[in-house]
């Protein structure tokens, strides 16, 4: 049998610091995503150029000293324009993957804690969800509505939460049995003090895991609907839109078309060994050992 | 592939002595580099062909791990240093096929969970087939093979031979044991380990399977390691053991002198902290503190921090094992000065008197009256019938006790009483409030209910949010019902304190906290709303013995002090004798007994009664037989 959890606060907390688990990945990653969050908070101020002036004597140019891309059909400076499209590229996915926690938070604490009608039509919703196509879905919405950046980060938070709903669910359906949600129910707290105070906090790791990860699908979601012209508009620097807009410049200025396909990537990536990190250090806490 | 018969590995050394497995400074230790932990610290530990050896201690003593490193099972990350024997030959060095060829055919090891040993998807049989095919020389056809199982199973006493077509979770835990025995033996072991072998069981199963042990064993002439934490089990199926603790051995000796004249203070004071059957002491004897962790205490003797004789001696450095007598060792340094303090101190717990129980008012707090619970049953039967027209009840400043084993419905009656389900049929009144239907009650009636009852639950481990601290959780409940109080801080101290606990305790969390500890934790809890009935399931079954003893003195205390009613659910009849007044016998749903603990103990009336006391261990061999 192992040693009996009498570890003292001092060995504990010396393993602690000892072990942040920090890895070369996760610095990379986490240095990555400073720099884009940097970019996406200051946006044009660290751009070197003017993201929007054109130069069509210099169209799909080449990488230069000036232009570190290169520069897109109608000669814009590929560089700043990731720099700035940054913002769209990162603020849609991260309302999306925001919005669909809460959503999912609130709609999978009901259904695992209260369980009977509440979970079935709950789940039920669910299940619809699972059963569509969603990516399909948001076109024919985008396509219907009109397009625009809004109504595409609306949809697609709309769509992620069902996944999202039911995970919370399977976590708080396990913590639900357990003893020290029995005996706060035995005690007589409230309801609503149990599923927010009690339950949530333990399900913590798994739902900031799941936000990273829905992060990440977000992105490649939300730029592929830029790619299909149905986010943001036209002329607007985003990652999605200039992947499309440069596809045509591959053979002549490839960096134009490869940035910010490869900014997308890294960006998920980052993300989701970031969110890998934190779910361990987060469910270390607490943990018997 | 050139397979070593293990009968020949020591063909070369002399067995004359007959030493089947000789362990010499064994040390385990877990993790690397700046983070290695100690388990096990030079242990040095002797089993004769035939020869029954008991391993006791409690949990973190490194009980399991000693055993684990003679087979060479260790979990990955946890290392061992030291030499290994088997018949002379060092077990570190031999290759993992000649390892392979020792396991199951030299030593085996039977295991603790019997519900999880056996794969799940293979056949009883299989397994026993599995285990012969191990061995050069077995039958091969397959009617020969039916017959050597069927054999098998006959020695482990199942004489229905259908069982070995039966997947392991149709059978019960007893015969799931049975059927893992029979399949630790098909190798024909020189030396069998058994670590906590019927810990899982219930009590009547547990006596069962120690007797076919020790059976076993001695027709066989099987050298055995018994692994527990039970000093009773020890004594009666061990003729030498080894006292165990946080990772060192303390004491080791035979069992009838350690029985008879413990020479170590940590020995006595488990001697002590067993409850006894016989009869109820006024207070139980018991340790201070809880079991430290092997790197706590390595420079010193490990007991020392818990130990009555203590001095600055037993700090200054690690006392070493040293011979007190004829096959007796004990790694007391002080142990000459103290034999005859420790002798008197045991002969002065056994001899205090009985508490007299206290006037009872007839005004019951709880009323039972005719429950049955139903549940749906996932076989084709439909229903499972958990409890069937129990009635029960409890008065103001009393303490009811409720056994009964595994799956004999008592958690489902304390679950019944506290609203987490809801009975079938029948009545329940809590405080003259009818609780038979929970979601019924208006919110007055309700809280006042739930200011009449609380819980505690068993599992220490998992009653505690893990992610709050101990002083978030108690303010939690006190707020429920000290509306208007505005220095919960302090109350929470108060209850700390009245629970035995440092004030300081509330700013940890319970990861921090040892399983005595957690337990002390959980009851404050359950005090926050000022109950009249602590309904208690099963609350130091999870704990060990040096703790257990507290645990039982601080629920007597509470009782004293703040004339507080338990309904105390247990299955081990020595802890109920200490602490209820009346004791209810649940046998499948049923109450088939009831009356003063005293005389239902003393003079069951029952059959089922009569089993369950005459299974509680006792320290002696013709307790098997028995």
């Amino acid at each position: 049998m192992m040693p009996e959890a009498t570890t003292s606060i001092s060995t504990l907390s010396a393993r602690r610091r000892a072990n942040l688990g920090l890895s070369v990945p996760v610095v990379v990653a986490a240095v990555i995503v400073l720099v884009i969050a940097v970019c996406t908070i200051l946006g044009s101020l660290v751009a070197p150029q003017d993201p929007a002036a054109q130069n069509l004597l210099l169209s799909a140019s080449s990488p230069t000293r000036d232009h570190l891309f290169g520069t897109d059909q109608l000669g814009r400076d590929v560089f700043s324009r990731i720099i700035v499209g940054a913002r769209t590229a990162i603020i849609g996915p991260v309302i999306i993957a925001l919005g669909s926690m809460i959503i999912s938070n609130i709609l999978g604490l009901l259904a695992g804690y209260r369980g009977g009608l509440t979970d079935s039509l709950i789940m039920r919703w669910v299940d619809l969800a699972y059963s569509t196509p969603g990516l399909l879905v948001t076109i024919v919405i985008s396509g219907t509505m009109g397009g625009g950046y809004t109504l595409a980060v609306i949809t697609l938070m709309v769509l992620f939460s069902p996944f999202d709903t039911r995970i919370v669910r399977g976590v708080v359906l396990e913590q639900r049995s357990l003893p020290y949600v029995e005996s706060s129910r035995t005690l007589g707290l409230s309801h609503l003090r149990i599923m927010t105070r009690e339950i949530w906090p333990n399900i913590l790791p798994f739902v900031v895991a799941n936000t990273f990860l829905e992060f990440a699908y977000a992105i490649v979601a939300l730029s592929g609907l830029s790619f299909l012209g149905l986010g943001v508009a036209p002329g607007a620097p985003d990652w999605g839109r200039m992947l499309a807009d440069n596809e045509a410049l591959l053979y002549t200025n490839a960096a134009s078309a490869l940035a910010p396909g490869a900014m997308i990537v890294i960006t998920a990536a980052a993300m989701n060994i970031l969110g890998d990190w934190l779910f361990e250090r987060v469910s270390d806490r607490g943990r018997v050992r | 592939m050139n397979r070593v018969a293990p009968q020949q590995l020591g063909a070369q050394y002399a067995e004359s002595d007959g030493v089947l497995l000789d362990v010499q400074g064994l040390t385990i230790s877990a993790g690397t580099g700046r983070q290695v932990h100690r388990i096990v610290t030079e242990l040095d530990l002797r089993a004769d062909r035939g020869e029954a050896v008991g391993i006791v201690g409690e949990s973190g003593s490194g009980k399991s791990m000693t055993a684990r490193s003679l087979i060479r099972l260790l979990p990955r990350g946890v290392s061992s240093q030291g030499s290994i024997a088997y018949r002379g030959r060092e077990v570190a060095s031999l290759s993992s096929h000649e390892m392979a060829s020792i396991r199951g055919t030299g030593i085996a090891m039977l295991l603790q969970d019997p519900f999880t040993m056996l794969n799940p998807v293979m056949r009883c049989g299989k397994h026993i087939e599995e285990s012969l095919r191990a061995q050069a020389g077995r039958p091969h056809t397959k009617a020969d093979l039916r017959g050597e199982i069927r054999r098998r199973l006959y020695e482990v006493g199942i004489e229905d031979e259908r069982i070995a077509d039966a997947y392991p979770f149709q059978l019960s835990g007893g015969m799931r044991q049975r059927v893992a025995l029979a399949a630790v033996l098909a190798g024909d072991p020189d030396i069998l380990i058994a670590d906590e072998p019927s810990t899982a069981l219930d009590v009547t199963t547990q006596k069962q399977i120690l007797a076919l042990i020790a059976q076993l064993q001695a027709s066989r002439g099987m050298g055995l390691i018994l692994i527990t934490h039970d000093l009773r089990v020890a004594f009666s199926m061990c003729r030498r053991m080894y006292v165990l603790y946080a990772g060192s051995v303390l004491e080791v000796g035979d069992a009838g002198s350690i029985e008879s004249q413990p020479l170590h203070p940590y020995t006595l004071g488990l001697l002590l902290s067993e409850p006894p059957l016989n009869k109820r002491l006024s207070i139980l004897p018991s340790m201070p503190g809880s079991v430290p962790s092997p790197d706590a205490v390595a420079r010193c003797c490990p007991f020392a921090p818990r130990c009555l004789w203590a001095r600055q001696l037993c700090f200054a450095s690690k006392p070493p094992l040293v011979s007190v007598g004829p096959g007796q060792a004990s790694a007391c340094i002080r142990i000459s000065e103290i034999q005859n303090e420790m002798k008197a101190a045991r002969a002065g717990a056994s001899t205090s008197e009985h508490i007299s129980i206290g006037p009872v008012s007839a005004d019951r707090l709880v009323a039972v009256d005719k429950v049955t619970k139903l549940f749906a049953d996932s076989g084709a039967r439909g229903q499972h019938v958990a409890l069937k027209e129990v009635s029960l009840d409890v008065g103001r400043n009393e303490s009811v006790g409720l056994v009964g084993e595994s799956g004999s419905g008592k958690t489902t009656l304390a679950r019944c009483l506290v609203g987490l389900e809801r009975p079938t049929n029948g009545r329940i009144w809590i405080n003259g409030v009818d609780v038979s239907s929970f979601d019924d009650l208006s919110r007055d009636n309700l809280r006042q209910v739930r200011r009449t009852i609380q819980i505690v639950f068993q599992d220490p481990y998992s009653s505690l949010n893990p992610v709050r601290t101990v002083g978030a959780i108690l303010i939690d409940a006190l707020a429920l019902h000290e509306h208007g109080r505005r220095d919960l801080k302090v109350a929470a101290a108060d209850l700390l304190e009245r629970v035995g606990l440092p004030a300081s305790y509330a700013a940890r969390k319970p990861a921090m906290l040892s399983g005595g500890e957690r337990q002390r934790v959980a009851i404050a809890r359950a005090l926050a709303v000022k109950p009249d009935i602590i309904v208690c399931d099963e609350p130091v079954s999870a704990l060990d013995v040096s703790v257990q003893a507290q645990i039982l003195n601080l629920f007597r205390t509470l009782q004293q002090e703040l004339g507080i009613s338990y309904l105390f659910i247990s299955h081990d009849l020595a802890v109920v004798r200490q602490t209820v007044d009346r004791l209810y016998v649940l046998y499948r749903g049923e109450i088939v007994e009831s009356g003063p603990t005293a005389t239902v103990l003393d003079q069951p009336r029952h059959a089922y009664t009569r089993r369950l006391v005459a299974s509680v261990p006792r320290a002696d061999a013709a307790w098997l037989q028995s």
